[in-house]
Order: structure tokens, then C-alpha cells, then sequence
């Protein structure tokens, strides 16, 4: 099924202080949820939805760790870049 | 049965003050019950447009609670009616119950509490503390939805007609905050603590709350007469008459001496002549932030940091304190705040560190001392201050200093860590004022040799009266040796001030010796710059500073300093009480019950 839509797939290091806490988590799923895609966290072994605020919390993504973005679909370039967008910004806190 | 429970004491810890009676209206927690039941294939359809609906009636119902909140201007419980809408939106999870539904066949009940119970075991089982917690934001969220699918009626507080006294093992922020907008006069709980989200959230908005009563749910019944006591953390099941006349003149002199004191939450805090006292809050929690402005205390003169440690298995990061701090730090602007670096090990519990038991851990590794010894744990926090400090006006101060030799150790460290924020150009405050606590008789007796490395001193005096007069504040056999009063203590504090005022740094106290109008003559003539106290008592303490006159008073200690004893020293102050100072004591209640009654100045804090 995923091999005909168009698949992306890119790392992102998370880098504000706090990692992926309930904020941050919670601005990633509303970002996520604004592209029609499917796209999916990796971390280790844990592959998470990204439109699920208890998906994302549940990856226990500290300061540091390492994340695989990955999506299918229409607008998947766009969400993938998006994300990773708002990871480098370290979510918009300030430092 | 009734009988029994007749003048039934239960105490607990006062949460938010005020005193109530009525009748309990108790509410029991148990898990609402999901069973299991087998459907044909083709009412799979139903029972998800069962779960749809029963989730957004579950929206609805915490939207509405939020707009009625918002229209109260409680926006306190915010934070976590919106965490528990974000979970509700997770089309993840709902997902994950509808498949449940079409691949088994079961009914929507069953699917959400297996689905919900999955999660919860998530995060039941990860490292960080914070996240784990939110399973029980999921376990909360499970529930409300299951009350909508199988018809349950919470027991809803807008429905009671009339006042009463919620009892319950425990209550959820969103729950006490609906309180203020029904009959509910106040609430007692088994678990929970002063710092617990429900305490807070009770005291944000002056709802009387009464917490870690243990058993209460279970010894109350629906009906009982109950009397709630906040202020002293009391339950009086079906109490007799004697009983309900004590506690109604308490409330009576109570809420009188609030309103009489809300003349004295603004400053200045001056005497008669011009003496001027900065009289600033000793804060627990962050939270108590609010207190400050509540009461008119000038800045924070001590923030305990030892609740950032407490309760978690995993250590404060260098991001958590300066987090904290800088909120601290604009909270309090323009008034400055004094940080004070953890004081744990001593009689404070802490979980995390795994410090070997001592013999005598008063008098063992504690504060500072243990500070130095795990400068990693100690920089985490210094660095967080630091960091803060480029957000207000913070300054830092290390406690249960017992020579030079840690002063110096101390302010290496600080040194080093302004060092390294340089070199990562982050920014702070350079000339960022540093203090001691003086509550070790050798530091008292040193303070010359201190005051020339430091920018102030703050007197501990509760350490610092059980170390001088070697006697264990908490041992009932000995406790009434503890005597501020004592000539002993009073020379030790006299000299401190003289010490600091000598090296032209400012001198402060900050422990319950402080808070006491009884001997704010005695501080005043001594010269003090600072008091720190309480934020409650700050009212109270300023009203009576208003009605003195310093330069009587410094004449006056040194008539007390050729007493002999706490007692006669006492009596001397308690009888000017009486004779000389009764404007600034003594304060008319008014129409307390019996018409009219006099009160005196006396201390609050407890």
C-alpha cells in the first residue's frame, strides 16, 4: 500500500531543553495534523503516530535524542520539512 | 452510629484556610464498571457512533467547565482541562478503540477501558517523571468518556441545592475549581498535601480545603455534621453545641481580623519615627508567588528550593531550575527575590539523593556542606540561578554556613560557574548579590570575618536557637527549652546585626522568630534592615511596626540585655504590650458574636 505514495523520510535531533514534554508534544501533533499524510515518529525500537499527543509524549524524546520523520502522501515533502522546521526551532521556547 | 462519631477529631493539614460547618455530602472513588459484552458483526457501526458521541458530550461537558471557569476568572485549573481536551482529541486513541470494536466484536466500554488501560501501562513504564504522571491524566480522561457511554451521572456539584461540605479520598483540579461556582463551602480529602494541585487550586481561590485526613471519606457519612477547619487542618465530625459556639466564635474573630488587615497589605512598613523595615515572604512553592502581592510583602526574602528535590526519583536538572527561577524572578519585579540554595539531608527527606542514615543528621551532611561535596548536583542549581538572574532581580544565598572556609568554597564554585555561562555567552547577572544564612552559633560568632565576603546576612533562627541552646525543636520532652527569647540568643543576634551593620551589609532574618509581632520591638531596636516571613503575617507585623517608635527601642534592648532570663525578658515586653504599646497591638474586632472583642497582635503563622 505505502509503496505508491510518495514516502519521505528524514532525522531530526531534538534540541530545546525540555524535549518532546506535554508543550512541545502538543505542538507537533497540531502541526502534524494540518497535513493529510500519515506520518509516523522512529525512535529506536518505537514507531509512533505523529498525529497522537500520547503517541509523541510516550517516545520519551529528551534533549539530544534522535528521531526518524516519516510520511506518506500528497503533501508528505511539506510536513516532513515542516517538522523539522519546528524541531530545529526548538519549538518556539526560548532559550 | 451517630452516636460514635460524636466531637470525632480528625486532623490533616490545613490546605486553604477558612472555617466551615454543614452537612458532608461524601463522594466514594471507585472505577465506573466496563463490561464486557459480544456483539454481531453488523452493530459494530453502532457501538462507534456510540463512542463518538459519548467523547464529544465529554468535550462538551470539560469545554463548558472551562467557560464557566473563565468567566469566574479562575483560569488555574487551565493547564490541565486543556491536557485532558488535547488527549480527547486524539484521533489515535479513538481509532485504536474502534478497531478493537470491529476486530473483537465487543462493545465500546470494553474496547475503551482495554485501550485506555494500555496506554496507562505506556506510560506507567517510562524513566521521566513528568511523563509518567500523565498516565493518570489518560486514566481520568478514560473515565469521563466511559461516564458518558454508560449514563453515569458524576455526582455534579452544580446540582447540590444545599451547602454542604464535600468529603472524598480525593478531587481532581477541575473539580475544586468548580466549587466556586456552586454551594460547596469547603472540602476534606484522605490524600494530598500543601503542595498538591487540589491545595493550590483551593487556596487560588479561597474555597477552605482540609487534605491528608487519611480516612475521612470512610469515617464521614452523607448527612454528618461536619466543622472544617483550615486554618488549623481539622475535621469535628457531628460536633455537640459547645463545640459548634467555639468554632463560630473562631470564624467570627477570624474573618474580622482579615478584614481589619487588609488596611496593612500595602506598604510602607515604617515606625512612628521613620524607621524603616523591609518586611518581605518566605515562599515554599512558586506558587505561593501570588501571596506577595496579596499581602504587600516587599519582594521574597526566602525561596526554599528543597520541593524542586523532593518526591522524584530523578535529580533537577540545570533547565528545571532556572526554569523555575526566572519565573520567580519576573513574578516578583520589580522586588527582588532571594534564592536560597537546597538545604536537604538534616531532618528534610529526600528520596532521590539515597544519603546513608546518620546518627545525627542535624548536625551531619547537610546543606552546604553537602553541596561542596557533590559540586555537580550543586552547580546544576547555581548555574540555573544564575541564569534566571538575567530575568529580575535574584539574589543567592547558602545556607548553615559554619566558617570562612565554605563561604570561600562556596563563592569558588559560584565563580567558576559565572566562568563557564561566559565562555557559552550566556547571559546573567554579574554582580549578582550573595548572602549566608547565619544559624551556626560558630558562624554567629565569626559573622566579622564573614561580612567581608558576603553582601548579606540572613539570621536562621530556628537553627540557629536549637543549636545555641542544644535542644531538638521536635522533642516534646525538651521543646519548651526552645526560647527565643533567651539572653544567650538575643546577644548572638544583637551581635550578627552589629557585625554586618559594621561592614555595611545589609542583616535579615528569616525564620519564624520573624514573624512574631511579639518580638518586633525587640528586632526594630536592634536595628534589622529586613524581616522575612510568611506573606500572611506580614499584615499583621506591619500594623504593629506602624505603632512603635524605634528610637525608644534601641534604648530599651539594651535594658534587656542585662535580663537574665527568656522569662523576664518576656514579661517586660508582654507587660509594654499591654500598658505603653496597646494602639499598636491591640486590634477592635468589632461585633464578634457578643458584641465587640479585642484582640492582640499575636503570631498566625503555624
Amino acid at each position: 500500500m505505502r509503496t505508491h505514495l510518495r514516502e519521505i523520510e528524514r532525522t531530526a535531533k531534538i534540541c530545546n531543553r525540555l524535549g518532546l514534554h506535554a508543550r512541545a508534544a502538543g505542538k507537533l501533533r497540531n502541526l502534524a495534523a494540518q497535513y493529510q499524510c500519515m506520518i509516523k515518529l522512529v525512535k529506536g525500537r518505537l514507531e509512533v503516530d505523529a498525529k497522537s499527543i500520547l503517541g509523541i509524549m510516550a517516545l520519551e524524546a529528551a534533549k539530544g535524542a534522535e528521531l526518524i520523520i516519516r510520511a506518506w502522501g500528497e503533501d508528505s515533502e511539506q510536513a516532513v520539512a515542516a517538522i523539522c522546521r519546528l524541531i530545529a526551532d526548538k519549538f518556539g521556547e526560548e532559550e | 452510629m451517630a452516636e460514635q462519631r460524636r466531637n470525632l477529631k480528625i486532623e490533616g493539614i490545613a490546605a486553604s484556610e477558612g472555617i466551615v460547618a454543614g452537612r458532608a455530602y461524601v463522594m466514594s472513588k471507585v472505577h465506573l464498571p466496563a463490561h464486557q459484552r459480544k456483539i454481531p458483526p453488523e452493530q459494530a457501526p453502532l457501538e462507534v457512533k456510540r463512542l463518538r458521541e459519548a467523547v464529544a458530550a465529554a468535550v462538551a461537558e470539560l469545554e463548558g467547565i472551562k467557560n464557566e471557569l473563565d468567566r469566574h476568572n479562575a483560569r488555574e485549573p487551565f493547564f490541565i482541562i486543556d491536557a485532558h481536551l488535547l488527549l480527547m482529541q486524539d484521533e489515535v486513541l479513538w481509532k485504536e478503540v474502534e478497531q478493537l470494536i470491529a476486530e473483537e466484536l465487543v462493545n465500546a466500554e470494553w474496547a475503551l477501558r482495554r485501550v485506555i488501560n494500555k496506554w496507562m501501562k505506556v506510560f506507567d513504564s517510562l524513566s521521566d517523571e513528568y511523563l509518567r504522571e500523565r498516565g493518570h491524566d489518560v486514566d481520568i480522561v478514560g473515565e469521563r468518556i466511559l461516564a458518558k457511554l454508560i449514563g453515569h451521572k458524576e455526582k455534579d456539584f452544580s446540582q447540590i441545592q444545599e451547602p454542604v461540605i464535600v468529603v472524598a479520598p480525593d478531587l481532581r483540579p477541575d473539580q475544586t475549581a468548580q466549587m466556586l461556582f456552586s454551594k460547596i463551602l469547603g472540602f476534606a480529602t484522605d490524600i494530598g498535601s500543601r503542595t498538591s494541585h487540589t491545595a493550590i487550586v483551593a487556596r487560588s481561590l479561597g474555597i477552605p480545603a482540609v487534605v491528608g485526613l487519611e480516612n475521612v471519606s470512610r469515617q464521614v457519612e452523607d448527612g454528618d455534621l461536619v466543622i472544617l477547619d483550615g486554618i488549623d487542618g481539622v475535621v469535628l465530625v457531628s460536633p455537640d453545641k459547645e463545640m459548634c459556639a467555639h468554632y463560630q466564635r473562631k470564624k467570627a474573630r477570624f474573618d474580622a481580623l482579615n478584614k481589619l488587615l487588609e488596611d496593612f497589605a500595602t506598604p510602607p512598613s515604617i515606625t512612628q519615627d521613620g524607621f524603616k523595615l523591609q518586611l518581605s515572604a518566605n515562599l515554599e512553592i512558586l506558587d505561593e508567588i501570588k501571596f506577595v502581592k496579596k499581602y504587600g510583602a516587599e519582594g521574597v526574602g526566602l525561596y526554599r528550593t528543597e520541593y524542586l528535590y523532593l518526591d522524584r526519583n530523578v535529580l533537577p536538572n540545570e533547565d528545571e531550575h532556572f526554569e523555575n527561577y526566572r519565573k520567580l524572578a519576573e513574578a516578583v519585579s520589580p522586588g527582588e527575590a532571594v534564592i536560597r540554595t537546597f538545604d536537604l539531608g538534616g531532618d528534610k527527606f529526600s528520596s532521590q539523593l539515597k544519603l546513608a542514615p546518620e546518627m545525627n543528621p542535624a548536625l551531619g551532611l547537610r546543606a552546604i556542606r553537602f553541596c561542596l561535596r557533590s559540586p555537580e548536583i550543586f552547580k546544576a542549581q547555581i548555574r540555573g540561578i544564575l541564569r534566571a538572574s538575567a530575568f529580575g532581580k535574584i539574589q543567592v544565598m547558602f545556607p548553615f554556613i559554619s566558617g570562612l572556609e565554605e563561604v570561600l568554597e562556596a563563592k569558588r564554585i559560584l565563580k567558576q560557574a559565572m566562568e563557564e555561562l561566559d565562555r557559552e555567552g550566556v547571559k546573567f547577572d554579574s554582580a549578582i548579590p550573595l548572602g549566608i544564612m547565619v544559624e551556626v552559633p560558630g558562624a554567629a560568632l565569626t559573622a566579622d570575618r564573614l561580612a567581608e565576603e558576603v553582601d548579606f546576612f540572613s539570621i536562621g533562627t530556628n537553627d540557629l536557637i536549637q543549636y545555641v541552646l542544644a535542644i531538638d525543636r521536635v522533642n516534646e520532652y525538651v521543646s519548651y527549652l526552645y526560647q527565643p527569647l533567651h539572653p544567650a540568643v538575643l546577644w548572638m543576634i544583637k551581635r550578627v546585626v552589629e557585625a554586618g551593620h559594621r561592614a555595611g551589609i545589609r542583616v535579615a532574618m528569616c525564620g519564624e522568630m520573624a514573624g512574631d509581632p511579639l518580638f518586633l520591638p525587640v528586632l526594630v531596636g536592634m536595628k534589622f534592615d529586613q524581616l522575612s516571613m510568611h506573606a500572611r503575617t506580614i499584615p499583621m507585623v506591619r500594623k504593629v511596626l506602624r505603632g512603635l517608635k524605634a528610637s525608644e527601642l534601641e534604648p530599651m534592648v539594651d535594658e534587656l540585655m542585662k535580663m537574665s532570663t527568656a522569662e523576664q525578658i518576656r514579661s517586660f515586653l508582654q507587660a509594654r504590650v499591654e500598658k505603653e504599646w496597646r494602639d499598636a497591638y491591640h486590634l477592635e474586632l468589632g461585633d464578634v458574636e457578643a458584641g465587640g472583642e479585642t484582640i492582640i497582635c499575636s503570631r498566625t503563622d503555624r
